[in-house]
């Protein structure tokens, strides 16, 4: 009798829930066609701007319609390349350099020059934003945002330990005397660190160490992309700085807790100074308001004053049904210099597009949910102006191939953690660079910008 | 005669029926679908290409894939032992009717396994920060030096063997528990009345009627540790310097960092050799309970 | 010695070893619900607050707030997921005992050609990773048109080698003298399976249904992966969504995980009695 009973419940869910699924499929012509777009989650929940845009876009062109699917951020890349391998993903999709490259090679990003993006657009673009999404004539994604890294600093910690806050031209000396004098120690323990660096394997870290590598005057590979340099002594000298600021002054924690990229231990006073990207003024106006804090460019090592950009492209996936569908609204929306800044504003990212519109006046057009972001077009040109008052300051992140990255994440790691010297830890990484180097033909080569 | 063997085939195949099905095309036929595409090389992105056994001749070399087998084994050979023990061993005790309140016992062990192991591993992390965790807080009050934990080469697979087992413990609890319910009340009767110690009574009793549930619990984690992926992911990401780097990272790199899926199936297919020899092995040592 | 001494000396060992004995269970009690009070705390705090140091375990009662919880159901529609969570998991486990019950006893009591070796088949599928597995298997769910279903979170894992396993180990200790009994008062072995070895087999099943039940609730990469729709997530994508690329909205995350963690705990709560010793066997007597 139970088990009869457990039968025909099952049966009777399974049938009914069965047809409680989510949206269908579009149909054959008449029917909208449905772009869907992927885009990862941020902590804080920053659809409803996409989704107005969205009905905005829609409302203008009758017979398109956008999905917005917002994937996890930890598990993005799995669901993209799950989802790619059975040709079901996305029309258009969001990733950073660090797959970039590969899925340029491995045909996933539509060439869109010059139909979407045309050399007018170029033009208005930062110059290393414009190379870093151009592969020659191609042109394989819509620029997003800009992300360089820049030291946050405790104000008030520094006014209690007696300190000047840094200049613009401070050097990594400078920087580690000033972790010195901002690291506490009370009976015994640690009580705050001078300044907190990211030590996970992985890209981001590698990220955060571009500005300390390219500043001592070193490099991952030489401009053919042929061999690697990181067997030179300026990169050993670099990983060797990093080394001793966590290993032998102390004065930088092991591991940074929770999450490398935010902005928490700085809030806590945990450390007193933190190389990290603006994205955090958006976390800090949210959640820490009250925080004095400022912010400063990298420090200028022997080689030069250089930091490093992140970004996040918008990518069409040439296999995708409605591709030309979402190449459209993605020039509508991230091709246009007021539209996409507005949006960068709100994200509180550096919009690429601060050329054009630095002589224009600019009001954002959804000021209600704009107004939350701390990160206005003022903002961004004080920041961004900041940095390049010395040419060939800002550099965007190198579209390097996974394997060279994570020689060099490899190298950071085992000079950190193994007690490996920095030297041998780097002609490993070199090692390995130029045995990547040599079985691979690239087929889009970045150049070096 | 016959046709009462036969019945019981027809009968035996059709209770069998649904669990085939459902397995065979969910889990078999893509169990043979790796194993085929280890002949070849994918990206995921562009048709397969076939290569013959050059996935497995890379392996063969591959000095990354023999560190991460041999800390696969390493971190199995802690969490095995442990894990059996103390879960056995809190069965037991929770079993014994002197123990006042033993549902809320049971129910404090069994929270960890609640809660999901990416949750988990981040309240973990967080508690093991060697800065600013409560773990080095407390050993600093306990006037111990503070551990490096999880930013340590040595600690880290350890610590996080730590950790699964006191995730899993109330797990396996409860499977013991529900064991020992199969031994009937009259043979600890009949012990007590000849005076048997506690030891005995384990030994001569108890142990050997669980043989099926120990079998059991061996066999599966077994399986279970040397497949772990999500605690170490989360953790540390396979390292400090790749000291955490257990074989389920590293196929999940080869398969998604890389995109080389054809090598991270020949990898998988070498780990499940070497499960299936592990869990054969285990259940000829123990005999019986097949 | 004399006579009244050794007996006292007997009854206090006893009760010392009794103490001993609580005083063991209260610690580890301690481990193991620690963590789990701790990610409590973290979702009545503001989200900055949750890596203070010294860490703050009880938080002071003028900032405690319910306010990620309150995020938590108006920024997104986290009842619905709830629901869908709910709706997956029972479908799931009621398919799974039926299912996985009928399969153990086949392998454990009835004789038939190829058991032994489908009982060595069914273990070997626990023995591959699953990232392996999940890309055919989500081209055959695609195949199927099982994609952003219910269909696709419901039914691909329902057959478990785990459960199959551990429900023939307890099937196989139960007596044969039973079912030689049963078969001469005339039931044939469908109705031996269902009158006399499920009732005697309540504690293995209630096991299993306890586990099936955070299987499916606690999926995550699944259901990533197959789903689409916002409407069809389950509670841990929904979790998964407070994380960001930089921050986390470590409160909320906070609260969404200890209501995540809240039907199992009740469902094993409620379930607890199965464990009592000598149920299992009260069916001798008859």
């Amino acid at each position: 009798m139970k088990r009869v009973a457990m039968i025909l419940l099952f049966a009777a869910c399974a049938l009914n829930w069965s047809f409680a699924s989510g949206t269908g499929e579009p149909g054959a012509t008449g029917e909208p066609k449905v772009v869907t777009w992927w885009k990862f989650t941020e902590g804080n929940q920053l659809e409803p701007y996409h989704e107005r845009r969205i009905a905005e876009y829609e409302k203008l062109h009758p017979g398109t319609k956008i999905k917005l699917e917002m994937v996890p951020w930890e598990n993005y890349l799995d669901k993209l390349l799950v989802a790619a391998s059975s040709k079901t993903g996305p029309d258009i999709y969001y990733r950073s350099n660090d797959y970039f490259q590969t899925f340029i090679e491995k045909g996933f990003a539509m060439d869109l020059y010059p139909k979407w993006v045309d050399d007018s657009m170029l033009a208005k673009l930062e110059p290393s934003v414009r190379a870093s999404i151009t592969r020659g004539k191609k042109v394989f994604g819509f620029p997003s945002e800009m992300e360089p890294i820049v030291v946050f600093y405790r104000k008030d910690l520094m006014d209690k330990a007696g300190l000047a806050y840094p200049k613009v031209d401070w050097t990594w000396q400078d920087l580690r005397d000033y972790a010195r004098k901002l690291t506490i120690t009370e009976g015994g323990d640690i009580k705050q660190y001078g300044i907190g660096l990211p030590t996970d394997p992985g890209s981001y870290t590698t990220f955060i160490f571009y500005p300390t590598l390219w500043s001592a005057g070193g490099d991952l590979v030489n401009n053919e992309f042929k061999k690697s340099l990181l067997d030179q002594s300026a990169a050993a000298s670099a990983l060797q700085f990093w080394s001793d600021l966590i290993n032998k002054d102390k004065v930088a924690p092991p591991k940074m807790m929770g999450n490398m990229g935010s902005a928490q231990a700085l809030a806590n006073g945990q450390i007193a100074m933190f190389p990290c990207g603006p994205w955090a003024l958006n976390e800090i106006a949210n959640n820490y308001s009250d925080m004095s804090f400022g912010i400063v460019p990298v420090p200028r090592g022997p080689g030069k004053q250089q930091t490093v950009y992140g970004g996040w492209f918008s990518i069409v996936n040439p296999y995708g049904k409605y591709a030309k569908e979402g190449a459209d609204f993605f020039k509508w929306y991230f091709g246009d210099p007021k539209r996409s800044t507005d949006r960068a504003s709100f994200e509180g990212v550096l919009t690429p597009w601060v050329n054009e519109l630095k002589t224009q006046s600019f009001v954002s057009e959804y000021s209600d949910l704009v107004k939350r972001s701390p990160l206005t077009l003022e903002k961004m040109i004080e920041i961004r102006d900041g940095l390049t008052s010395k040419a060939g300051m800002l550099r965007a992140e190198p579209a390097y191939a996974v394997e060279m990255v994570e020689a060099l994440s490899d190298a950071i790691q085992d000079s950190l953690f193994a007690g490996v010297a920095a030297q041998d830890a780097m002609n490993k990484a070199a090692k390995r660079i130029d045995d990547y180097l040599s079985k691979t033909t690239i087929k889009y080569p970045p150049g070096n910008f | 005669m016959k046709s009462a063997v036969r019945n019981e085939t027809i009968l035996g195949y059709t209770l069998l029926a649904p669990a085939l099905i459902g397995l065979g095309v969910f889990v078999i036929v893509p169990m043979i679908w790796a194993f085929a595409i280890s002949f070849f090389q994918w990206d995921l992105l562009n048709p397969p290409r076939f290569i013959n056994i050059g996935n497995y001749l890379e392996l063969v070399r591959d000095e990354q894939f023999l560190r991460s087998l041999k800390q696969s084994l390493v971190f199995s050979l802690e969490v095995i032992p442990l894990l059996f023990i103390s879960s056995l061993f809190l069965a037991l005790v929770l079993n014994q009717r002197f123990v006042r309140g033993r549902p809320v016992f049971r129910f404090l062990y069994f929270s960890p396994a609640v809660v999901s192991m990416v949750i988990v591993s981040i309240v973990w992390r967080f508690i093991l920060d060697p800065s600013f965790g409560f773990a080095n807080y407390l050993l600093h009050w306990f006037q111990i030096p503070r551990q490096p934990w999880l930013s340590s080469v040595r600690q880290a697979l350890p610590v996080i063997g730590l950790v699964t087992v006191w995730k899993s413990v109330g797990y396996y609890m409860i499977i013991f528990l529900a064991g020992l319910q199969t031994i009937p009340a009259e043979y600890y009767e009949a012990a007590r009345i000849d005076g048997v110690s506690a030891v005995q009574n384990f030994r001569y009793i108890t142990f050997p009627l669980l043989r099926t549930t120990n079998i059991f619990v061996l066999v599966i984690t077994t399986i279970e540790s040397l497949r772990t992926f999500t605690q170490i992911y989360v953790m540390t990401q396979g390292g400090p310097a790749r000291s955490t780097f257990v074989i389920a990272l590293d196929i999940y790199r080869n398969a998604f960092v890389f995109q080389k899926m054809g090598y991270a199936a020949s990898m998988a297919v070498v780990l499940f050799f070497i499960i299936l020899l592990l869990s054969i092995v285990e259940r000829k040592y123990v005999k019986e309970g097949y | 010695m004399s006579e009244a001494q050794l007996k006292w000396g007997r009854t206090g060992t006893r009760v010392g070893f009794q103490l001993l004995t609580y005083l063991l269970l209260s610690l580890c009690a301690v481990i193991f619900i620690f963590p789990f009070l701790w990610m409590l705390s973290g979702s009545l705090k503001p989200a900055g607050q949750i890596m203070r140091f010294p860490p703050v375990i009880l938080p002071e009662l003028s900032t405690l707030s319910f306010n990620s919880y309150a995020r938590l159901f108006q920024a997104v529609p986290f009842a619905r997921w709830l629901l869908n969570s709910a709706i997956v998991s029972i479908s799931w486990v009621c398919g799974a005992l039926l299912v996985n019950s009928m399969a153990g006893y086949a392998l454990s009591r009835l004789r038939f050609r190829g058991r032994d070796m489908v009982l060595m088949i069914f273990i070997m599928t626990l023995m591959i990773p699953f990232q392996i597995v999940m890309i055919p298997a989500f081209i055959i769910t695609n195949w199927l048109r099982w994609v952003d279903t219910y269909l696709a979170l419901i039914i691909p894992w329902i057959p478990n080698a785990f459960s199959i396993y551990f429900l023939r180990q307890y099937f196989l200790t139960i007596p044969r003298e039973l079912e030689e009994a049963a078969i001469l008062d005339g039931l044939n072995k469908m109705q031996i399976f269902y009158r006399i070895i499920t009732p005697l087999a309540i504690p293995a099943i209630v096991t299993i249904g306890i586990m099936t039940f955070m299987w499916a609730w606690d999926d995550f990469l699944w259901a990533l992966i197959v789903t689409r729709s916002k409407e069809l997530w389950v509670v841990q994508l929904g979790i998964a969504n407070f994380f960001g690329q930089y921050m986390n909205a470590w409160d909320v995350v906070m609260a969404g995980a200890t209501i995540a963690a809240l039907p199992t705990y009740l469902l094993f709560l409620l379930l607890q009695r199965y464990y009592v010793q000598g149920v299992a066997l009260s069916g001798m007597k008859s």
